[in-house]
């Protein structure tokens, strides 16, 4: 039987050519847009910097001299110049970016588990689940998202895991609709009917065939998620529902300072433009990713 | 038609009943006994079940959600805790202020948004879809609050061109020009995120549309090519009518940050006041009008969509 | 030879439902489908799409729960079986899938899409994926594409790869539905002998569904042919290829195209007229009446006999009844009594 046309072509066997793994394709189809790449450089230096700000912080975060408020960027020994307490800007950026990242992200973890969850139990075994839980999911697109954000954050009260629980429960409807579409998708395939005729139970297909074949699109779609979610944190946040002063925050911070425009305009808007880079890097980053598995799909 | 109508509107009643529902039980969730944050501290326990009895907090909760809702059907939201208005008096004017603001910065991001995405759809390599690319990026990156803040800082302190804040000048105020002096830089900021989802949904769904058969057939009858984007444009429209209307919800109810670095006296600086003074009837009633609003203009957007495309009435 | 499985009676009808949930009625998609697959015997099952054949094979493995009827495995009905129970017996019923594009998960490796049929059934990991890499050996996969992806592989690999998963649950049924429809003609020879082999090898009974006249002679020993859910007519593949008797074997066979160089034999002889009516609510009594050239009144009528022609040679038609049934004996194969 080796004898066979198709099994004869040369480029079929040569077999001692290790395949690449999709991973190592797609972070090779990532490496060669270079606007994501580069993004991806930058977004890391952020993240680290903010991540070891206590060791490469020239400042604590809450030291400051009343008489060095408000000095202008490159000021000697300020680079960033100093806020309206006459705290290091540097400083208090990177250990405001610190809860700012993490209340960022975590909102998106927290809804692609419970939201992909939703979505592939009510995709998977559909009728009266799918109708309970998707119809139940479909309340929560009536609002608009910022309004409900901030509703539930005033009804549990002040706090950074306040936001980031109100964040999570707006992330989880959309997260649960692309879950649900992905797996009808997948359910329709006939590897299932396979999976299910060698007797597998629904656990153990879910496990190995559902979410496996899944977890990119959702895994995209979060990534596009996280930007959304560190503006609308830190705007929460700027509202005076995150923390409260004088702890480091990125919305906080240019909430505080916004009085201060008429004065220092360039130091007011810093802790804004790191939201901004952060964001805008996370959005290169994801662009770039989303293409770079579209070509390997 | 009427058919498919009264097949919309029956379907908004069970989601009409569940955002009331979760609006009902946001403020349920709110630590703490609301009777304190109306009496004094040291009000006598008399006070405080004359208080309870006169908001109905000694009923079980599906009869106060009831009542609640009843009430609410009728138009009476009550009074609000802080101020001695009752909350239809503040909010409707807040309201309207909201509605004229997300009109401006729904005008201002449509038709950039329209231009530069059909633009650079149909030319891909020239600079005005680089800048396109550009807007699209920022647009869905930039905080809309920091956005106010820098055009403040241009527009106002560097070259003293616009008013920092408010809606109308406090002398002689209130004149049409008088409030398009003031809703420029608000508009911009609010319209920036829409800006760029609109910019990056306008290109993406034009260059489709221009690299499919029919495109091809077209232009193979020779026709001119701008007549062939009228024919893409054509076909768009549902799509791009449905963004649009989605977009124009969310700037209704999400300009509550722009409003508030602006002192915009809209809904979303009203509930974030209430937020802030703890004044529940107002963000209960306040998150319940938007939501309707929100719920009336995607009925509204299905309905133009289906006589536009007579399609999706079948389905 | 005995009877490995043998189906009575199965029906399966879809409700079909319009908007606010009201019934708009039922396709009926199989009914009152009887047939028995001896053991090692090849079982052909022809017809249109559409016509039921895939509906059926998904029934035989309960992918798809049957309305009626009995399907009994080695005299057991599989139908009332629950649990564990179901599941060994199961595993002795496998199938192969039409796309084998779809039918391979594309986010696991060859031997996993192979050895998952194991382990989930208890079978240690190690075990199972030794187990597979064998099993892909013997549908003649080199070992070195076990750790690869199926996106590197061709439809006829991807065919193998779904056979061998097939085959490692040690079944004595292999369902076979359309498996070589997707595949070019060069390849399809390769996978038909692959099946003949294998059946000997593993000594296998085949279940061989298609619309490929030519594909199910050269494999069936037996054949039966479907229009619109029902059996219309089944016997001895001798019998059917060379004297069929019910007017839409005739004309299904008529249709094939002669693979005969310069010889077309389309427009000789009658060709089936009109369009497949509506699964849903389907004609009463022969559903082919209303393409068949033949039809009278009497086949409207709900009872639709089926008489035996030959030795074990069915024909659900009229045109056999009218108590003449010995009058087909000596009819020549293509004058119809009429």
């Amino acid at each position: 039987m080796l004898n066979e046309s198709e099994l004869t072509n040369p480029s079929l066997l040569s077999n001692e050519i290790k395949e690449d793994s999709l991973l190592k394709k797609v972070w090779l189809e990532f490496y060669k847009n270079r606007i994501a790449f580069i993004a991806l450089i930058v977004l890391g230096i952020v993240v680290l910097s903010c991540l070891l700000a206590p060791l490469i912080a020239p400042f604590g975060p809450l030291d400051g001299e009343i008489t060095d408020r408000l000095l202008p960027l490159g000021s000697t020994g300020h680079i960033l110049g100093t806020d309206e307490q006459g705290r290091d800007m540097l400083t208090r950026v990177l250990y405001g970016g610190r809860l700012s990242l993490y209340a960022g992200f975590l909102p998106v973890v927290i809804s692609i588990v419970i939201g992909g969850a939703l979505g592939v139990i009510a995709g998977y075994f559909g009728r009266i689940l799918n109708t309970i839980i998707m119809r139940t999911l479909d309340i929560f697109y009536s609002f608009p998202a910022i309004l409900l954000a901030i509703g539930i954050s005033a009804a549990l009260g002040q706090g950074i895991n306040n936001i980031v629980i109100s964040i999570s429960i707006i992330f989880i409807p959309p997260v649960a609709r692309v879950a649900e579409s992905a797996v009808k998708g997948v359910r329709e395939e006939e590897f299932i009917e396979a999976a299910k005729s060698s007797g597998a139970q629904s656990i153990s297909i879910i496990r190995y065939h559902v979410i496996k074949n899944i977890f990119a699109k959702v895994f995209v779609y979060g990534t596009t998620q996280i930007s959304i979610s560190l503006v609308l944190a830190s705007g929460l946040s700027f509202l005076g529902l995150g923390v409260s002063p004088p702890t480091p925050e990125w919305g906080i911070m240019l909430n505080n300072l916004k009085g201060q425009i008429f004065i220092n305009p360039l130091v007011t808007i810093i802790p804004g433009l790191f939201i901004f880079i952060t964001a805008l890097t996370i959005n290169l980053v994801a662009d770039g990713l989303r293409d770079a598995l579209e070509i390997n799909s | 038609m009427l058919k498919f109508l009264t097949h919309r509107v029956l379907l908004m009643i069970p989601t009409l009943i569940g955002v009331s529902i979760i609006v009902f039980l946001m403020l349920q969730i709110v630590p703490g006994d609301p009777v304190d944050s109306i009496v004094p501290v040291d009000a006598s326990k008399e006070v405080r079940a004359q208080i309870t009895e006169q908001l109905g907090l000694n009923h079980p909760l599906y009869i106060q959600y009831v009542d609640w809702l009843m009430r609410s059907l009728h138009g009476d939201f009550g009074q609000s805790i802080v101020r001695q208005l009752s909350v239809n008096a503040l909010l409707f004017p807040a309201l309207l202020n909201t509605l004229i603001l997300a009109l401006g910065a729904g005008i201002f991001a449509f038709v950039i948004s329209l231009v530069i995405g059909v633009y650079s759809a149909y030319k891909p390599k020239s600079w005005l879809a680089s800048i396109g690319n550009l807007i699209g990026l920022t647009g869905i990156s930039i905080p809309n609050f920091w956005a106010a803040l820098i055009l403040i800082g241009i527009f106002s302190v560097l070259f003293g061109w616009l008013p920092p804040i408010g809606m109308k000048s406090s002398v002689n105020g209130g004149s049409f020009a008088d409030v398009f002096y003031h809703i420029i830089m608000p508009a911009v900021a609010a319209g920036m995120t829409t800006l760029g989802v609109m910019t990056r949904m306008v290109r993406s769904a034009v260059f489709d549309l221009l690299h499919q058969d029919f495109v091809q057939t077209l232009q193979a009858k020779g026709l001119k090519p701008f007549r062939i984007l009228l024919h893409v444009l054509k076909n768009a429209t549902p799509n791009l009518l449905t963004v649009a209307g989605l977009q124009l919800g969310y700037l209704i109810g999400g300009s509550v940050l722009v409003e508030t670095v602006f002192a915009w006296p809209g809904i979303g600086q009203l509930i974030y006041q209430s937020v802030s003074q703890r004044d529940y009837p107002i963000i209960q009633a306040g998150v319940l009008i938007v939501s309707v609003i929100f719920i009336l203009l995607n009925l509204i957007v299905d309905l133009l969509h289906s006589i536009i495309d007579p399609r999706v009435r079948g389905s | 030879m005995n009877t490995i499985l043998e189906v009575k009676g199965v029906s399966k009808s879809f409700p079909v439902k319009g908007s606010f949930g009201k019934s708009k009625g039922a396709v009926s998609a199989v009914s009152d489908v009887s047939f028995s697959l001896k053991e090692r015997g090849t079982l052909g099952i022809v017809g249109e799409s559409g016509c039921g054949k895939s509906t059926l094979a998904r029934l035989l493995l309960r992918l798809i729960e049957p309305d009626e009827g009995e399907v009994l495995y080695r005299d057991q009905d599989i139908l009332t079986l629950k649990g564990r129970k179901l599941n060994q017996i199961k595993r002795k019923i496998q199938m192969v899938f039409q796309n084998p594009y779809s039918s391979i998960n594309p986010k696991m490796t060859i031997e996993n899409n192979v050895a998952f049929s194991l382990w989930t059934n208890g079978v240690s990991k190690k075990e199972a994926r030794k187990k597979a890499n064998d099993y892909l050996e013997a549908v003649g996969l080199p070992r070195s594409y076990a750790h690869r992806y199926p996106q590197s592989l061709s439809g006829g690999q991807r065919q193998r790869v779904a056979i061998a998963r097939a085959l490692v649950l040690e079944p004595e049924i292999i369902i076979a539905d359309e498996a070589v429809s997707a595949l070019d003609k060069s390849i399809q020879g390769q996978v038909l002998n692959l099946f003949q082999d294998l059946k000997k090898d593993f000594n296998l009974s085949l279940l061989f569904i298609s619309h490929d006249l030519n594909v199910v002679e050269y494999m069936s020993d037996e054949v039966m042919v479907m229009y619109l859910g029902k059996v219309v007519e089944k016997g001895s593949a001798q019998h059917i290829y060379s004297n069929a008797r019910h007017p839409y074997t005739k004309a299904l066979l008529n249709s094939e195209p002669s693979m005969k160089v310069g010889v077309s034999n389309l427009d000789k002889h009658q060709l089936i007229k009109g369009e497949l009516p509506s699964p849903l609510n389907p004609p009463s009594g022969c559903r082919f009446r209303t393409r068949c050239p033949h039809a009278t009144a009497q086949c409207g009528n709900a009872q639709l006999p089926t008489i035996e022609v030959n030795t074990g040679h069915h024909v659900a038609c009229h045109l056999w009844d009218m108590g003449t049934g010995s009058l087909s004996q000596n009819k020549q194969s293509d004058v119809l009594p009429i």
